[in-house]
């Protein structure tokens, strides 16, 4: 034995030690040609705080006009003058290119083309093409970018939602809003970081759940707080009669207490999130009533807004509710607007549903830049996707109907870093396939993500053994939609 | 070496001369050759073979300079040179060919490309000659020396040429030339001369130059802009689709009058849309982009095109200390960094009551880190200001809606790197904000609702020519807006002997005129609102809201009924579809009417049985009408009643029927409409009277749903 060391010593000498030497180098020099980052220093996960940016942002609140239903692109900003032209005629083939159906038209036997009722015309600096019934979003076109090429993978609404709000087609993953609130935090801790506020068109609609704005798996101080329509939109918040606020502190405190002894006897972190909401429940009592009086706006602001801002429930007043929390720091609002699913009575019920947005969309934009908050809001506004450009149903000259189209559909957003005044992306003549910079839904939650100053491969939570992410596995981020 | 045989040297030299002579032909007719495409690809292989006769030749270079003493060495020298040479000789003349063949096709800049052929072709002829000249064994001369150096020399200054044709003039240096940003302030800009012209020179000029002046267009002065080319006008002012300068632009580019023609450099969307500003405001000549409106278009086209590629900011300060931040955070004041391991600071105050000078005060030991602070609507006093102009890092500053009146804003001025200041909602006047001209870094003002005039916008811009003042939305009174309809402050649509009618508007001043009779309400006449009305019948209350500025709302209408005799208990006989429960028997008592919608829980739904509900009194009351409100929307099976009965007496067992009403049927288009059917009877004394509502047995045959069953629906019962 004590031989057989002294000869591998004696074996060992220069010339074999290089050799050997080589071997190793050139193992570690695979490796890193293999994967590249191997040798970098540290994980992700070790480097992310959540609430803080990865890097300096470019949008520090999000306003998300979410109008749900899927409007259509081409009576709204994808401008399609040869629908028109082949009205009645057959969408050839090759075009639909084995673009599967929904069951509403899978029946059908023949797909006639149908042109917008609507006429287009050209606005602002980049001459983008707007409908006429979006008037007032035309007149602020220099502040926004149309995006005309989004696509999706869903072609039904929950699904299609879904896959919007949380990245993924099936329920129970983290919403966009509870991963912004876990990236960045709330700016201010009087309010909950994530307002979902929920109003409803007269046209055909499609039913929003609450497991839009779950936390999934994230913490439940992530999750999004419903504002409700009515007169007070916040419920519960007042001190019940004989409750005084030094009651109230009282209470809490104690309450605190006995949660504290729990949690220190369990240790289930959502007793002390627990904790947390209802001292912030306590600093909402007097942030919220102060938020939601809309008495002391200026005259200007509801003859900006429409006078239905000041009727609780309506798109307006959400609009104008959005502004005032996002004024107030709340990171992400989620609006929700209804009724936006036009299979039949296409061009009555669009013009319904544009005419109860418009004005409050475009206000909102106005309102944030004349306040100074553009360049730090992102506002998004769209559907969840486009609708086709054949008739469901039978078609007349003033009456038809379009069903769901995932593979393109158009957009806006604007502030918060967007490159305003142009209109990104092109579909081809029939709005039927994206011919040019297409966007797919993880490229744009990765370049919302990446104007908020998050990385979104960074921007990781691990859950069940694996790190989930909003953009799942896919995503880039969109150069070309950034100033 | 063995020399090689002199048959290699006679196929060589024969080689050379043929190609010669053929480079010599290209170069004389080389405008009067057309490629087949195959050739096409020949020529693109220049690039590729380029390389070979650079690195042969400068090796014979290199060896010609040797000087071997040993003699076999020197023979040695001699026939490296001369293979090198032909073998270089060779390559540089397919090189040319090659050469020669991709200039034939399209997009090369012809100054650069003419230095580079003719370089090319007279290295050829000179490596030729030197080759020719080594067959006496010439290598040590003087003049051999020098050719080798003219041929090092020629190789340097045409490879250049040709790299600045393929990867763009002063592709080597172009990393440590310090870039001069060609582009103009906008603040100086002339759309002509500094954005029109630059395009016209960059897309257009190749070919409508005085020198070619293709279709009789040249484009190089105003003057001959102005008087267009052959086939037309140019530019029309004020007409960019009758100008053929943008007319040409838009055509498909597979279009023959497309311009630029295919193939060329096109002008891109920024340019197009400039083009198309310019002319349509007028295709002036030496108009200035800022005396243009902040929002015109052809100012925006311009500040875009003008728009230097944003540059991230560089903060060259410390971070201050981590602990000290959270000290001085709370919920009233957040103080967070504007990225992971960023100094910048950032300060955010909410809840008025919580913020006093103090929590400014409190900063300063970290003002060389904050550069922004937002504190809109906090009671910011004038004296603050001065405490905020310590903070010498702030960029971001909004002061909207503070309680600042602007006497103090010089103070602000002296902020050397405030780029954004909000003073939106606060009385702030001209004469105030003056005081920011010495502002140098500020590039935006918020001044929406403020202290401003309409005219005073104006001024204060040439004040501060370099910053963009944001005046918001401004409402002249141009654009009336129609108000929405009063709404009813109580959801009470019944009442039992007289009601105060209520109705309210959202917006504050407005008048509210009403009618009570059904006639249409006008804005003259009929009486406004004060609080509230009284009413003791049967009433339709008719109204419109008014106020100065605004258009009347469209009239809203409120059917009011009156039930004298409101039954103790009400029971239902049978039971109501599941769907269409609403609050059981209580909902035909609520005083609540169901509107139009039969699924708002308002409304009791029946549709296997007939809707049958018993009305107990304590004390018999003297009845003569029973109103029913029903609801009927044909196109949803919901029809009107085929018969309504009423039956009272003293008690359940002893009822007699009172009165037998059959509604009109539903027809054909119908609108969804709720509507009440009066039952009248002679007065009678009941303390129990039974309502028996029997829906449509057979839905009749214009129906989709012929044959079947009809719903009924029914809301509230009246009685009088």
């Amino acid at each position: 034995m004590k031989n057989e060391f002294l000869e591998h010593h004696l074996n060992m000498n220069r010339r074999k030690f290089l050799s050997n030497l080589s071997i190793g180098v050139g193992s570690l020099a695979l490796g890193s040609l293999l994967i590249p980052d191997i040798f970098s220093k540290g994980t992700d996960e070790l480097a992310f705080t959540p609430g803080v940016p990865h890097f300096a942002p470019k949008a520090k609140r999000i306003i998300y006009l979410f109008q749900n239903g899927a409007p259509s692109q081409l009576e709204s900003f994808d401008y399609k003058p040869k629908l028109r032209e082949m009205m009645g005629q057959e969408l050839p083939p090759s075009i639909r290119n084995g673009q599967r159906l929904t069951g509403m038209t899978s029946g059908q036997s023949s797909f006639p083309l149908v042109g917008s009722y609507y006429d287009f015309k050209q606005y602002g600096a980049s001459r983008a093409w707007i409908s006429d019934l979006f008037p007032h979003t035309a007149s602020i076109v220099d502040d926004i970018c149309i995006v005309r090429s989004m696509y999706t993978e869903a072609i039904n609404h929950d699904p299609a939602l879904t896959f919007f709000q949380t990245g993924a087609q099936q329920g129970n993953r983290a919403s966009f809003g509870s991963w912004m609130s876990y990236g960045l935090g709330s700016e201010n801790k009087n309010l909950p970081a994530f307002c979902v506020l929920l109003s409803r068109g007269k046209g055909n609609g499609q039913g929003v759940y609450s497991k839009l704005w779950s936390n999934g798996f994230l913490d439940s101080i992530h999750q999004g707080v419903q504002f409700s329509s009515g007169e007070s939109p916040v419920l519960y918040l007042n001190n019940p009669e004989g409750m005084d606020m030094a009651n109230r502190r009282q209470m809490l405190d104690q309450l605190a207490a006995l949660n504290e002894q729990s949690y220190k006897e369990f240790g289930d972190p959502e007793i002390s999130t627990k904790i947390q909401q209802y001292e912030m429940a306590y600093r909402m009592q007097t942030a919220v009533p102060e938020l939601t009086d809309l008495s002391k706006e200026p005259d200007d602001i509801v003859k900006l807004y429409g006078p239905e801002c000041l009727v609780p429930g309506t798109f307006a007043a959400n609009c104008l509710l959005a502004r005032k929390l996002s004024e107030s720091g709340v990171r992400f609002i989620q609006l929700y607007h209804q009724g936006w699913d036009q299979h039949g009575n296409l061009p009555n019920e669009m013009a319904g549903q544009a005419k109860d947005v418009d004005r409050a969309s475009a206000a909102l934009i106005t309102d944030l830049k004349q306040r100074g908050l553009l360049d730090e809001t992102l506002v998004i506004w769209g559907g969840e996707f486009g609708r086709t450009n054949y008739c469901q149903g039978k078609i007349q000259a003033d009456n038809y109907g379009r069903d769901h189209h995932p593979r393109c559909f158009s957009i806006w957003m604007a502030g918060g870093g967007v490159k305003p005044g142009i209109v990104y992306g092109e579909t081809d003549e029939f709005g039927y396939n994206i011919i040019k910079d297409p966007v797919h839904v993880h490229d744009f939650h990765a370049t919302v993500l990446h104007l908020m100053g998050l990385d979104h491969e960074k921007l990781t939570y691990k859950h069940q053994g694996r790190r989930y992410r909003l953009t799942d596995v896919a995503g880039k981020v969109l150069p070309g939609l950034m100033a | 070496m063995n020399e090689p045989t002199g048959k290699w040297y006679r196929v060589g030299g024969s080689i050379l001369l043929a190609a010669n002579t053929f480079v010599l032909f290209l170069v004389c007719f080389s405008n009067s050759i057309v490629l087949p495409p195959w050739l096409q690809v020949v020529g693109r292989m220049h690039p590729l073979l380029l390389h070979f006769p650079i690195v042969i030749l400068l090796l014979a270079a290199l060896i010609a300079f040797i000087r071997p003493r040993d003699p076999a060495l020197q023979k040695w020298k001699h026939v490296a040179i001369r293979v090198l040479l032909l073998t270089g000789a060779l390559l540089t003349a397919f090189t040319v060919i090659m050469g020669i063949f991709l200039s034939k096709e399209a997009g090369y800049d012809e100054a650069g490309l003419q230095w580079h052929k003719w370089g090319g072709v007279i290295l050829l002829w000179l490596v030729s000659a030197l080759y020719v000249l080594t067959r006496r064994q010439l290598e040590d001369q003087w003049w051999m020396k020098g050719g080798m150096l003219l041929v090092t020399l020629l190789l340097l200054v045409t490879g250049h040429l040709g790299a600045d044709i393929t990867h763009g003039a002063n592709f080597v240096l172009a990393p440590v030339t310090p870039q001069q940003p060609k582009l103009v302030p906008l603040e100086k800009a002339e759309v002509y001369t500094d954005l029109v012209q630059p395009i016209l020179e960059e897309k257009c000029m190749g070919c409508h130059n005085a020198g070619k002046a293709k279709g009789g267009l040249v484009l190089e002065h105003p003057a001959q802009l102005l008087k267009g080319g052959k086939n037309g006008k140019a530019i029309v002012a004020g007409h960019p689709d009758q100008s053929l300068i943008y007319a040409r632009l838009l055509l498909p580019p597979d279009d023959k009058k497309h311009m630029p023609p295919a193939g060329k450099p096109q002008l891109n969307e920024k340019e197009t849309a400039l083009l198309y500003h310019w002319i349509k405001s007028g295709a002036s000549f030496n108009l200035k982009a800022i005396a243009l409106p902040m929002d015109d278009s052809l100012r925006m086209a311009a500040a875009s095109l003008l728009q230097a590629p944003a540059s991230e900011p560089v903060y060259d300060f410390a971070p201050a200390d981590e602990k000290l931040v959270q000290q001085l955070n709370n919920n009233y004041r957040v103080i967070y960094p504007i990225a992971q391991h960023a100094a910048p600071l950032v300060v955010n105050c909410y809840n008025k009551d919580q913020f006093n000078s103090k929590t400014i005060e409190e900063l300063l030991p970290l003002k060389k880190q904050i550069i922004e602070m937002h504190l809109q609507k906090m009671p910011v006093e004038d004296k603050d200001l001065k405490l905020l102009a310590s903070f010498k890092e702030l960029r971001v500053l909004n002061l909207n809606f503070t309680n600042i009146k602007g006497q103090t804003l010089a103070e602000l001025a002296s902020l050397p790197k405030l780029e954004r200041l909000s003073l939106s909602g606060t009385p702030v006047t001209l004469a105030a904000l003056q005081a920011l001209k010495s502002a140098k870094a500020l590039k935006e003002l918020y001044l929406w609702n403020s202290g401003l005039a309409a005219g005073d916008f104006e001024k204060l811009q040439k004040q501060l020519p370099q910053t963009a003042i944001v005046k918001g939305f401004i409402e002249d009174g141009s654009h009336p807006l129609k108000l929405n309809q009063p709404i009813l402050a109580s959801t009470d649509l019944v009442f039992k002997d007289k009601m105060q009618v209520c109705l309210r508007h959202p917006v504050k001043g407005v008048a509210i005129h009403y009618t009570l009779d059904g006639t249409a309400p006008d804005t003259v006449n009929s009486p406004v609102l004060k609080d509230s009305v009284e009413i003791s019948r049967n009433t339709v209350v008719r109204a419109v809201a008014t106020k100065n500025g605004w258009y009347a709302s469209d009239p809203v209408q409120f059917a009011f009924s009156r039930t004298t005799y409101i039954p103790d208990s009400v029971v239902l006989i049978t039971t109501p579809d599941g769907s269409y429960a609403g609050s059981g028997a209580l909902t035909l008592n609520d005083k609540q009417r169901g509107g139009a919608e039969q699924g708002n829980g308002k409304w009791l739904g029946y549709y296997k049985d007939p809707l049958a509900a018993l009305l107990i009194y304590k004390t018999p009351v003297p009845v003569s009408q029973v109103c029913v409100g029903i609801l009927s929307n044909v196109n949803g099976y919901i029809f009107p009643p085929s018969k309504i009965e009423i039956y009272g007496g003293q008690d359940p067992k002893h009822l007699k029927l009172l009165k037998k009403v059959i509604p009109a049927p539903g027809k054909k288009d119908d609108p969804s409409m709720s509507m009440d059917v009066k039952c009248d009877f002679p007065a009678t004394n009941v303390s129990c009277l039974k309502v028996v509502l029997t829906g449509l047995e057979k839905i009749p045959d214009w129906h989709p749903g012929k044959g079947g069953r009809g719903w009924v629906f029914a809301d509230e019962l009246m009685i009088n």
